[in-house]
């Protein structure tokens, strides 16, 4: 595979025989959607849906062997932080937050 | 629309039910759950969202109405508009002519794309497929099966469709030719399958109910009638 | 008035810039037909950094035979990938 080929640019690199069990989103990955749909509205236009693509493939070879929306939630936190918008710092911080907050009876 | 987390009372800012959206934490009740429930990628998007909130960048509302949004398209749509076009010719052809222009007919917008709708024949058969990475006519459809991003789809269908055709059970006839279709750009794709025998008669919402979504990717033929 | 038409003849540039490109490598230096024109639009290369992407381009659907495409190809001669491909990325065949 020549280098000039990028990961994510995969027509023709075969691969497995298809495998058909399907999920329905779950809540989390339906969030991360609306979320870069919200922030791709006018007149804001703050993400673009191209934006994200960029930033999915320029993820490196791990992150890019994340499951689908594992991969744009991660894109996300990038593009966000390379347009100020918030920091994987503050993601993080809240995340450990947000854990405790519903961790159980307080 | 005061947003809950603008209280200034921490009390009220530790009941998860609160959270509308919230709900995706997997509880809205007060018993008791183990912290470890709640997945890593989950925490990520509740804190994404809460952030945003608070800095003003969008709203509450924003993050509804697209999940709402998003919500309510699916395979339904796309029937409707196969079921129509089976029905209708001077609809069918309006949709072959300007695919984008033909859906606004039934309420369904594009948004930034355009729809190209590509016709099943005895002579053709059409496969959609996104190589570079998933992009699908989620206006019409919703969101695309997980078969559908795979890297073995996205590979494998641009250089052997006839053999993930087979996966998918699908026989064509001999001397039918395949395109597949990379929706690699501004178009997205709906494929119009052939209308099944034995349906002469039948009206737009019995059609309807042959069209499944496997059909308007291509991997697969309408329903036939039992 | 499109600098190319149905029926045209055109190459896909082989070359492998850097950034955000929205032409699979496995097409890159073939050869197809145009099959329609798109319109223009927004260019997604510049769209993915930020940028408005005007003036926009003028994109075409190419089919190309899929022989063209593998050489190991082993199904019937009309069988076809459509794919679209901005002006900017195709010279006549």
């Amino acid at each position: 595979m020549s280098e000039d080929r990028r990961t994510h640019d995969m027509g023709g690199l075969g691969g497995n025989p298809i495998e058909f069990a399907d999920h329905d989103a779950e809540p989390w990955q339906k969030m991360v959607t609306a979320i870069r749909a919200a922030l791709g509205d006018e007149p804001m236009r703050l993400m673009r849906v191209d934006e994200l693509r960029r930033a999915i493939e320029d993820l490196d070879e791990q992150e890019y062997d994340l499951p689908y929306f594992e991969r744009w939630a991660e894109a996300m936190i990038n593009l966000m932080e390379e347009k100020d918008l918030l920091t994987r710092d503050e993601v993080t911080a809240r995340m450990e937050e947000i854990r405790n907050r519903v961790g159980g009876k307080a | 629309m005061a947003d809950e987390r603008d209280t200034k009372n921490p009390e009220d800012m530790h009941h998860p039910h609160v959270h509308e959206e919230g709900k995706f934490l997997k509880w809205d009740d007060d018993s008791d759950h183990d912290v470890n429930e709640t997945g890593h990628y989950e925490l990520m998007a509740e804190a994404i969202r809460e952030l945003l909130i608070e800095k003003e960048i969008v709203t509450a509302d924003d993050i509804r109405g697209n999940l709402e949004f998003m919500d309510s398209r699916g395979t339904h749509l796309g029937a409707k508009i196969v079921a129509r076009a089976w029905n209708d010719p001077a609809y069918k052809q309006r949709l072959m002519d300007d695919g984008t222009a033909a859906v606004g007919e039934l309420g369904i917008p594009m948004g930034d794309v355009e729809l190209v709708v590509v016709e099943n024949t005895d002579d053709a058969h059409n496969m959609v497929v996104c190589t570079l990475c998933s992009c699908y006519p989620r206006t019409i459809l919703g969101l695309p099966p997980d078969w559908y991003k795979s890297k073995s789809y996205r590979s494998r269908v641009v250089h052997e469709p006839r053999v993930v055709l087979k996966e998918f059970g699908t026989d064509l006839p001999d001397g039918t030719t395949v395109r597949v279709h990379d929706s690699n750009a501004d178009m997205r794709y709906l494929v119009l399958p052939m209308r099944p025998d034995g349906t002469d008669d039948w009206s737009e919402d019995q059609l309807a109910e042959l069209v499944t979504r496997d059909s308007m990717v291509g991997t697969a033929p309408a329903k036939s009638p039992d | 008035m499109t600098t190319y038409n149905v029926g045209d003849k055109v190459r896909v540039a082989v070359t492998h810039p850097p950034g955000h490109r929205r032409v699979p490598y496995y097409i890159r230096g073939k050869t197809g037909e145009i099959e329609r024109y798109c319109g223009a639009f927004a260019n997604p290369e510049e769209l993915a950094y930020g940028f408005d992407g005007r003036p926009e381009r003028p994109l075409y659907r190419v089919r190309f035979m899929q022989s063209e495409i593998w050489p190991d190809y082993d199904g019937p001669a009309n069988d076809s990938v459509d794919l679209e491909i901005q002006e900017h990325w195709l010279s006549p065949a």
